[in-house]
């Protein structure tokens, strides 16, 4: 690895320990130290606040991974992870489960109200990919004329699906809002603003992630020649249809695992990798595992604004994004198109 | 270099949707030979140009690399075999001109196995060889999308030269550089020609009658192929782009062409 790229991995990875540690060890109670700590205290930490910076992490970096092959993908710097529809889907989905969830516990098989909003929004955002994969297949698995190679009109074609496919989803989530009794009103809108209260999926989270990452590192040499263009690539003997089915796949994976944790949390997958390639070059190789190391500090340390800031109300952690995400997005585009 | 026989087209058709472009070409490229391919607009040069690439399947006859059908490379072996420098570069992310041509080097990473996610210095020499050819050297570090159309399209022509296959395809190469650059980069083809063999599509009749050893001339439903001065002269120029021509003698030996 050229030094360069070792440094800037190294000083994010540092950067990002420091962003979980600070979630795990702060709350809306103050800052501890690990030495004087009561046996309270620290119980709160193992039990609550590390669970929680770790799905913080997790997800944020599977946002952030999933924006960047998004971007590239669709060869618009702009892109973000829920472009497709995947968090339309998911969230879709897990309203459903919600209003469905009294019903399947009083169905009285065992039914766990908390498995609701995960699983709901894990087969939502499956839906999501399946009917993306099903419509988008001509320009996804087609090289097509060379004239529409060469203008990126596949990549029109699968954005415009994807974006049908967002606001057919975006529909039925106001069906199930304006149906949904008052008592589950607040929860469902909380979730859709994004939401790390149950902290339970960390490790599954996690595992994906890693998952995720080791196929874009392998992947990244690949992806850098796939910037310049789908003609490019194939003339350079990169097999462009299965590259880019399989990047569709991971970053839909990587979307749809951080939905169903933590709900549709905003402006993660867009701004850090477009952030990020403005402050370290475009090189997949160095930008994919960046991504996801500033990435997830970058939620953790959202995350633990959302607890502190109005303690002891909690916000949703989508808020904070947003308000930190919308001014830093419009700086960079006012430096211009890069 | 077993053959010189580089590329061989067979009764090859090629359409346009419905609309008959070229049809029934015969044709054999040499290693040595530098190949104009002249037209009207619309005529099917690029299209021909993709079909020679393999981006694109003839309606019917066939293409072959080095003796062996198209259809029988991998893709793998195609990316040492031809490159094409399209008419074209879209780009839609910044990168330095050195790792725009980088890319090149893509065929020449494939099958190594450690090390070899990461530039070998061989192929940043290479690169740099193939910038420091097309004159932008000085622009190594150059962010490609702040780069003038001319200059753009020097890169993209070191890109071809880093990835130095067998055949080179190039698309109006010349069409966004001055009247010296473009002297400097049919130079530069000429050169190459020795080791390669070199297709140019282009729009202008003189740097063909003056670089080119072989021409392709094409006009709608008629076509005209072999070296450069049994096809160019005016009453086939006259007939392609229907339009009239006069031959003027230069001094040092050579002619040129005016059209009126």
């Amino acid at each position: 690895m050229p030094r360069r790229a070792l440094s800037i991995l190294s000083v994010l990875a540092l950067l990002a320990l420091a962003a979980v540690s600070a979630a795990a060890l702060c709350g809306s109670s103050g800052c501890l130290r690990v030495d004087d700590m009561p046996a309270i205290d620290a119980s709160v930490i193992w039990q609550l606040r590390y669970p929680r910076a770790l799905s913080a992490f997790a997800v944020g970096a599977l946002l952030a991974l999933a924006g960047a092959l998004m971007q590239v993908l669709l060869r618009n710097p702009l892109a973000d992870p829920y472009v497709l529809g995947v968090s339309g889907g998911a969230a879709a989905g897990a309203m459903g489960m919600l209003l469905a969830t009294p019903a399947l516990v009083g169905a009285g098989f065992g039914w766990r109200s908390e498995w609701s909003l995960h699983l709901g929004a894990l087969v939502g955002a499956f839906a999501a990919i399946g009917l993306l994969f099903l419509l988008a297949r001509r320009a996804l698995f087609g090289l097509g004329p060379v004239s529409v190679i060469a203008a990126g009109a596949g990549g029109v074609r699968l954005i415009l699906t994807g974006v049908m496919i967002a606001s057919g989803f975006g529909a039925v989530i106001t069906l199930l809002l304006s149906i949904a009794p008052d008592n589950t009103l607040r929860g469902m809108i909380f979730w859709l603003m994004g939401d790390l209260e149950n902290t339970q999926l960390f490790l599954p989270a996690l595992l994906i992630l890693v998952a995720a990452l080791l196929w874009c590192v392998r992947a990244a040499p690949l992806l850098n020649v796939l910037l310049h263009g789908d003609a490019s690539a194939q003339l350079l003997g990169v097999k462009v249809v299965p590259l880019r089915a399989a990047a569709l796949f991971v970053a839909s994976l990587a979307t749809a695992s951080a939905v169903a944790v933590a709900g549709s949390i905003g402006f993660v997958g867009l701004v850090v990798p477009h952030a990020l390639r403005l402050l370290i070059g475009n090189d997949q190789r160095v930008l994919l595992p960046a991504c996801a190391l500033a990435g997830g500090a970058a939620l953790a340390l959202a995350d633990l604004l959302a607890r502190t800031i109005a303690a002891p109300l909690q916000l949703p952690v989508g808020v904070i994004t947003a308000m930190v995400g919308v001014p830093v997005l419009l700086s960079l585009l006012a430096r211009g198109r890069r | 270099m077993t053959s010189s026989v580089l590329m061989q087209c067979r009764r090859l058709r090629i359409q346009a949707g419905q609309r008959m472009l070229i049809d029934a070409l015969d044709w054999q490229v040499n290693r040595g030979e530098l190949w104009c391919v002249l037209g009207p607009n619309g005529v099917g040069k690029t299209t021909l140009l993709h079909t020679l690439a393999g981006l694109l399947a003839p309606a019917a006859g066939c293409v072959a690399l080095d003796g062996k059908p198209m259809q029988e490379w991998s893709l793998a072996g195609l990316a040492h075999a031809r490159g094409l420098m399209a008419q074209q570069q879209m780009d839609a992310f910044s990168s330095s001109a050195l790792e725009t041509v980088l890319i090149g080097r893509t065929p020449y990473r494939a099958g190594q196995r450690a090390g070899a996610r990461w530039d070998a210095q061989e192929d940043i020499m290479v690169a740099r060889a193939a910038l420091e050819a097309v004159g932008m050297s000085d622009f190594a570090v150059a962010d490609i999308l702040q780069l003038s159309g001319g200059e753009r399209q020097r890169v993209a022509l070191a890109t071809l030269l880093a990835q130095a296959p067998g055949i080179m395809l190039l698309d109006e190469p010349t069409s966004h550089q001055d009247v010296a650059q473009q002297l400097r980069m049919m130079r530069l083809l000429r050169a190459l020609s020795a080791a390669h063999a070199i297709i140019v599509t282009c729009h202008d009749i003189n740097l063909a009658a003056r670089f080119a050893s072989h021409v392709l001339l094409l006009a709608p439903g008629k076509l005209w192929c072999g070296p450069v001065e049994v096809v160019m002269t005016t009453a086939n120029l006259a007939q392609a782009y229907d339009c009239r021509f006069d031959r003027i003698a230069l001094d040092n030996q050579q002619h040129g062409f005016v059209a009126s």
